[in-house]
């Protein structure tokens, strides 16, 4: 029960109080781009969220590894990388062997979900942050589904201000980002101070 | 006047890049580091000179391995060459550790970001060098990431690569925080957009009472 409480309390740290794109700006390129319909949150969302268990495995393994826990913080993050870069191989593999049909559908998805900022920063800070395997999957699975939400919001705003009178030079990606600029603050304020880098 | 409007528009094409077509500011690509990570010009700085290795890495194994390689494997060849590259410019930039420690979780991300996928992902046109294509891209990302962190620091710290710029600019020290980035990288990208329209209309606007200027004048 007590781990319990603590899961969902992480999860919920994660995806409203850290929330990626509001706190970190991460997922805020390309990732955005790709979803101008609900489905395509919707199957972004499940593809990270998948790659990010997969990846929360690997690299927990791996950060046990004595020489890896003992580097710096930024040298760490780019075995995770690589760790990362291995997972998407595995899957790429196994689909191609057993389903070519859904890696071809789905292969620009998943390589621009695996290599995007999102996953890779979700990484090193449920990793640094977090030391057991059940705080780091809460972690990762909790700011994956903090992005899902960001980015339906993000969605719906931009067909609300496609029907709303901008000025021409606001149009398009100036005014989504001042407008996630506007939410951000909001988080800030529920938070009430600075994160860590 | 239309030669000067004809010179604006080969400037506004070759330039592309940097200004009118900006990486950041117009297509919307390697935002986290402009709205996040760019807090001071040292920051700008560093992460523009490890994006500067990353991109041209990536360009020349592009070029030279590209087509050997299935496309689902091109982001596992970039974020590898790219990991080599930062694990290279991490122990350059060792001494700074202050620098390190502030872009935080963004330094890692410079080997695999929107940028590199998108030259993946065929952003790189079939003709012309790599390359110089790739030095393009990495100047308007300098450009973008330099005139905001710039900005930032002076606005938000009042000071310009950690030297106090005296009295009399505001402190607006929300200006350093991801929600102030947001703002204002939307601010400078409506900026930007707005500078090119109304020099365009102003252009067209002389030609045309040129023109009819000197309809009238025979």
């Amino acid at each position: 029960m007590n781990n319990l409480t603590s899961f969902f309390s992480v999860l919920v740290t994660a995806a409203i109080v850290e929330n990626v794109v509001f706190a970190r700006a991460l997922g805020t390129s390309k990732l955005m781009d790709r979803t101008r319909e609900t489905q395509d949150v919707l199957s972004t969302g499940g593809a990270l969220t998948l790659m990010s268990a997969l990846a929360t495995l690997c690299n927990h393994q791996v950060s046990r590894i004595e020489a890896v826990a003992g580097m710096r913080a930024h040298y760490r993050a780019l075995v995770y990388l690589a760790c990362i870069s291995v997972v998407y191989m595995a899957v790429c593999l196994m689909l191609r062997k057993f389903w070519p049909g859904i890696l071809r559908r789905v292969g620009g998805l998943l390589s621009g979900v695996a290599f995007s900022g999102a996953l890779l920063g979700l990484q090193i800070i449920a990793l640094n942050e977090y030391s057991t395997l059940f705080g780091r999957l809460a972690y990762a699975i909790g700011g994956t589904l903090g992005l899902v939400v960001a980015l339906l919001m993000i969605m719906f705003a931009r067909e609300r201000l496609s029907f709303s009178r901008v000025p021409s030079s606001f149009r398009g990606l100036p005014i989504l980002l001042i407008y996630i600029g506007i939410l951000s603050l909001a988080i800030y304020g529920l938070i009430g101070h600075p994160l860590a880098a | 006047m239309r030669a000067t409007l004809r010179k604006y528009r080969k400037i506004r094409t070759e330039s592309g890049h940097i200004l009118w077509n900006n990486p950041v500011l117009t297509q919307g690509l390697a935002l986290p580091f402009a709205i996040a990570a760019t807090t001071s010009l040292k920051n700008g700085v560093v992460l523009s000179a490890a994006m500067l290795g990353a991109l041209v890495c990536s360009a020349l194994v592009y070029r030279r391995f590209g087509a050997r390689f299935e496309v689902w494997m091109h982001p596992i060849l970039y974020s590898s060459v790219n990991l080599l590259v930062l694990l290279g410019f991490m122990r350059i930039i060792s001494g700074w550790p202050a620098v390190i420690d502030s872009l935080g979780i963004y330094l890692p991300m410079v080997a695999s970001n929107t940028l590199i996928m998108h030259m993946a992902s065929g952003g790189l046109k079939a003709e012309g060098s790599a390359l110089v294509q790739s030095l393009r891209i990495w100047a308007g990302f300098s450009f973008a990431v330099c005139f905001l962190s710039a900005l930032r620091e002076l606005l938000g710290a009042g000071t310009l690569w950690g030297i106090p710029m005296g009295v009399g600019i505001p402190s607006l020290s929300p200006m350093l925080y991801p929600f102030g980035g947001f703002i204002l990288v939307g601010f400078v990208a409506a900026g930007l957009k707005g500078l090119d329209r109304l020099t365009l209309r102003i252009l067209s606007r002389r030609g045309k009472l040129k023109r009819e200027g000197g309809v009238a004048g025979e």
